[in-house]
């Protein structure tokens, strides 16, 4: 199967691929920075200072300081680790359900009408609004920002997987697998799993770094993840009031949004292009919030 | 062609319908209790609590509530704002115009530089001008609007001093004021609308332009430009109009965010306000409005489509 | 001496090189082809698929896809250079002196646009002088030649709802729509369609032929459409002619081992089907960038010597008027004919 000889494919197919390389470029130093965010910050990042308030750009403050005399620095930096988190665990949540939901939905035709419908119902509001029910309903908190993420964002991955298996579904594999009477979970597992991966990647990619622009909107709207706790959606809002005086505030934590979303964007279209050609044009694209 | 209209129409009554429901459901799970907010923090004692329930029907059970609601709702009326004291309907008129005029204004922007900038990457296919859109339509839908409306502030607003930094007038008062307070909003929701219907328009466009009729059209003798408007363009418009749909959407969504960084009293800020403030009924109406604009776009977008693509009235 | 044959020739195509800039390199897909076809005759162009006819008839309307590039050669229309005409003009001859019709009558007309509206554009572009209502009345006239019943009510079909032979019909007319093109390229014209339709498309070709005193280029792979319908044939291998004749003795006196993998392929009795797999050329077309310095049928070729076949390119030679071969090694075909 296709994907078997996609797994054995040297590395170098994807470095070749410059959209991959130009995003690895990106986001790999935001990993580094999420990961080691303890030593690279040199202060913590909550740690108030009422005497230094409003510094602007030095040598120990390299992105100044907030109203509260904040290290920005450290503040962005520990951003990193809170907004890659958030953003990777919905990526990962929604993978991992709507990769349930997709191949019962494609491969059980009663379960599938029931679940379209509800899924198409899903998908009818506009996004953010949504989240933002969500949010209100489930109250601020980190977990429960994914969690509304999730909900937003698994029929997309449901869509991409359920095409996926009615495409492959009739294939003459599957058919053969039928007929010297493996199981339908076997199947499912053994021959129509993996040749769904390639799109699910695509997709959860994109998803990826949709998660990410959306956790900073709500948290912006004061509906994300709760302050003081320093995700870059929370720093912006903070910074918003004293962009005359300090826009260093603002400007900082959305060149960090804007980088990871761009690389993990770019990953995306890269990864399409090298996994599966023919995805190419309409079927995966990446998700924008339009805000 | 006809029944495929009336098929689109009766079938955007259910869905308005479902979401109603959705909506319903959704804003009742909230945690918090709306008579507390209208109490107001006083302590306040349980006799005035149960009072306003009462008054608010919250006693009933849930279904009741529901179709108690729903069957309001059909007439027109979202009950009053427990923090505006006013009849729903009349607050959302308010700022219902708001939120209109920074979306559709959006949708213009955004399909009059989209759809062009589209065309001309495809058809200078791998040169540099066609990496400089690809290169834009990935950034733009990678920046997020908001943090794109502060910057735009920061420069045209505080350095520049050419736009205001906030706040709104209505067209009523003359078009110059009123596109004066939209061009920063509108920029930056457009900008990620503009990015994706550019990729779009783009990747539908590469697609066509390889096609047997193409070669076709050439061959007849036809200039360029009517191979690339009349004959290109015409096909690509069949997955370019399925996006403007989506598009609009998304511009609803984002229209929050906008709102709040430009302070424009539009729907989405009221929203979100009262979503905090446990002011369901407002929530409720205001996505009601919302989601049925979507739908409405929507409904628009699919007949525009069978009037664009002629097959689908013949096998549909 | 050059214009004076061109005076005969409707088209005459010299030295024709069309060239493919891809990311591994420049791969030369037409490398010096050499063609005429005279007033009223039907030259017929055969070869596997990707030795490049299309693009050969692309490169006749100058209208050669991405990443390709015409990089040397003549093509005189009636005497008249294409290569050097500026675009407008060249525009003027496409659709109008020079038609084609494609393979595919499936995807070669516009999904969107009633067929009467796509033949009536080639009006309005060639023929601008003419009022709506004449264009109109002209297209329902071409529908009606070219064989499709009511022909009012199908101008304003869309193509999704006629059938394959119908379509090609509709193509057909859109190619004579402007009267009587000096030349027309048709691509394949009926490997698409099943067996009755294609007899009565050939059959219709044939007509207009006479009736208008009209070459045509015929491209197709399958030699049995050739015997029917051509009166002189061009086998092309690998972007280069390599035999020429006309069809008599093409399919008596065939000398290129190529010509004569093809035609083994098709002259088998039924018999000899049955009993064994049709008969194929072994080996495929060579990769383009692997031709330099031998014959291009060299490693597929059974009478190939090394020290003649294997060293250079053999020229194109005249074995007797009017049949032309590119092989080195024909006397010992000839010999190996007479053996057999």
């Amino acid at each position: 199967m296709r994907s078997e000889t996609r797994r054995f494919s040297p590395i170098c197919r994807y470095l070749r691929n410059r959209l991959f390389l130009t995003g690895m470029i990106i986001l790999t130093p935001m990993i580094l920075i999420a990961v080691f965010a303890p030593i690279i910050a040199p202060s913590d990042p909550l740690e108030i200072d009422a005497v230094n308030k409003f510094q602007t750009l030095s040598r120990e403050h390299p992105f100044g300081t907030d109203e509260f005399g904040r290290d920005v620095f450290s503040r962005v930096v520990h951003g990193a680790t809170i907004s890659l988190r958030v953003g990777g665990l919905t990526a990962l949540l929604t993978a991992i359900i709507g990769v349930f939901i997709g191949l019962a939905s494609g491969f059980y035709k009663l379960l599938d009408a029931v679940i379209m419908r509800f899924m198409d119902g899903l998908m009818i509001f506009p996004g953010l609004l949504l989240g933002i029910l969500l949010m209100a309903a489930l109250g601020p908190h980190e977990f429960n920002v994914v969690l509304a993420m999730t909900i937003l964002y698994t029929p997309r991955i449901v869509r991409i997987v359920r095409g996926a298996v009615l495409e492959i579904k009739t294939q003459d594999f599957v058919d053969a697998a039928r007929v010297i009477g493996v199981s339908n979970i076997r199947i499912l597992w053994r021959h129509i799993l993996p040749n769904c991966l390639a799109p699910l990647i695509v997709q959860v990619t994109f998803g990826f770094a949709w998660a990410i622009l959306v956790e900073s909107g709500l948290s912006f709207l004061g509906l994300g993840t709760p302050p003081p706790a320093p995700s870059w959606g929370n720093i912006i809002s903070d910074g918003r009031e004293f962009i005359r005086n300090a826009p260093w505030l603002m400007i900082f934590p959305g060149l960090m949004i804007s980088a990871s979303v761009l690389g993990l964007n770019l990953i995306g279209d890269g990864l399409r292009d090298i996994l599966d050609p023919r995805l190419r044009n309409i079927r995966s694209q990446p998700e924008s919030t339009a805000g | 062609m006809w029944l495929y209209l009336l098929k689109r129409i009766l079938a955007f009554i259910p869905a308005v319908f479902i979401v109603a429901t959705l909506i319903f459901f959704l804003t009742r799970v909230v945690p918090g209790d709306p008579a507390w907010v209208l109490v107001g923090h006083q302590l306040s004692s349980e006799e005035r609590l149960a009072e306003v329930r009462q008054e608010l029907g919250l006693d009933k059970p849930i279904h009741t509530q529901y179709v108690m609601w729903l069957s309001k709702a059909m007439q027109g009326d979202f009950g009053t704002s427990i923090f505006f004291q006013q009849p729903v309907v009349k607050v959302i008129a308010q700022r219902f115009p708001v939120t209109l005029s920074l979306t559709v204004l959006s949708l213009l922007l955004t399909i009059l530089v989209g759809i062009p900038l589209g065309i001309f990457s495809a058809i200078r296919h791998n040169t540099r001008v066609d990496h400089f859109s690809t290169f834009f339509s990935v950034l733009g839908i990678s920046l997020p609007s908001f943090w794109v409306g502060f910057l735009l502030i920061l420069l045209f607003s505080v350095t520049l001093g050419w736009f205001p930094t906030s706040g709104y007038r209505s067209l009523s008062l003359g078009f110059i004021p009123w596109i004066r307070h939209l061009i920063l909003p509108v920029v930056s929701l457009s900008l990620a609308e503009m990015a994706l219907l550019t990729r779009m328009t783009r990747s539908s466009m590469l697609d066509v332009l390889g096609r047997d009729y193409i070669h076709t059209a050439r061959a007849k003798g036809l200039g360029e430009g009517r191979v690339i408007i009349k004959h290109a363009f015409r096909n690509a418009l069949v997955t370019v109009v399925t996006v403007i749909g989506l598009i609009f959407a998304l511009g609803l969504g984002g229209s929050v965010l906008i709102e709040n960084v430009f302070a424009l009293p539009g729907l989405g800020r009221l929203i979100v306000s009262a979503a905090v403030r446990r002011d369901y009924p407002i929530v409720q109406a205001g996505m009601i409005y919302l989601t049925g604009v979507a739908l409405l776009v929507n409904l628009i977008v699919d007949i525009s489509y069978s009037w664009i693509n002629p097959q689908v009235a013949y096998e549909k | 001496m050059m214009e004076n044959l061109s005076d005969r020739y409707v088209l005459d195509v010299r030295n024709l090189k069309v060239h493919f800039f891809t990311d591994t390199g420049v791969i030369p897909a037409l490398d010096g082809v050499d063609l005429w076809v005279r007033r009223g005759e039907t030259l017929g162009l055969v070869g596997e698929s990707g030795c490049g006819k299309t693009l050969t008839a692309r490169a006749i309307l100058r209208l050669v896809p991405e990443p390709g590039r015409i990089m040397d050669g003549e093509i005189y229309l009636t005497g008249e250079n294409l290569l050097v005409l500026p675009e407008h003009e060249m525009r003027k001859i496409r659709g109008d002196r020079i038609s084609m019709v494609f393979q595919e009558p499936m995807t070669s007309l516009n999904p969107v646009y009633s067929v009467g509206n796509q033949i009536m554009e080639v009006l309005t572009v060639h023929r601008s002088a003419m009022t709506g209502k004449e264009k109109k009345e002209r297209v329902i006239e071409l529908l009606k030649a070219a064989g499709i019943p009511s022909p009012e009510q199908r101008f304003f079909d869309y193509p999704r709802q006629l059938s394959g032979g119908m379509r090609q019909r509709v193509v057909i007319a859109m190619a004579l729509a402007c009267g009587n093109p000096q030349l027309l390229i048709a691509d394949e014209p009926t490997t698409a369609l099943d067996v009755t339709i294609q007899a009565q498309i050939l059959e219709m070709f044939r007509e207009i032929q006479d009736k208008m005193d009209m070459s045509i280029l015929l491209i197709t792979h399958d030699l049995g459409v050739i015997a029917e319908t051509a009166d002189r044939v061009a086998v092309m291998y690998a972007g280069t002619i390599v035999e020429y004749a006309d069809v008599v003795k093409l399919f008596k006196r065939a000398l290129h081992p190529y010509t004569l993998g093809l035609l083994k392929s098709i002259l088998q009795t039924p018999q000899v089907r049955a009993r064994r797999r049709l008969h194929t050329i072994p080996g495929a077309v060579p990769d383009f960038l692997d031709i330099r310095n031998k014959c291009r049928f060299f490693s597929r070729c059974a009478f190939a010597h090394k020290n003649i076949c294997g060293q250079e390119e053999p020229e194109m030679i005249e074995v007797e008027p009017g049949h032309l071969v590119r092989c080195a090694r024909v006397e010992k075909i000839e010999e190996h004919r007479r053996r057999v």
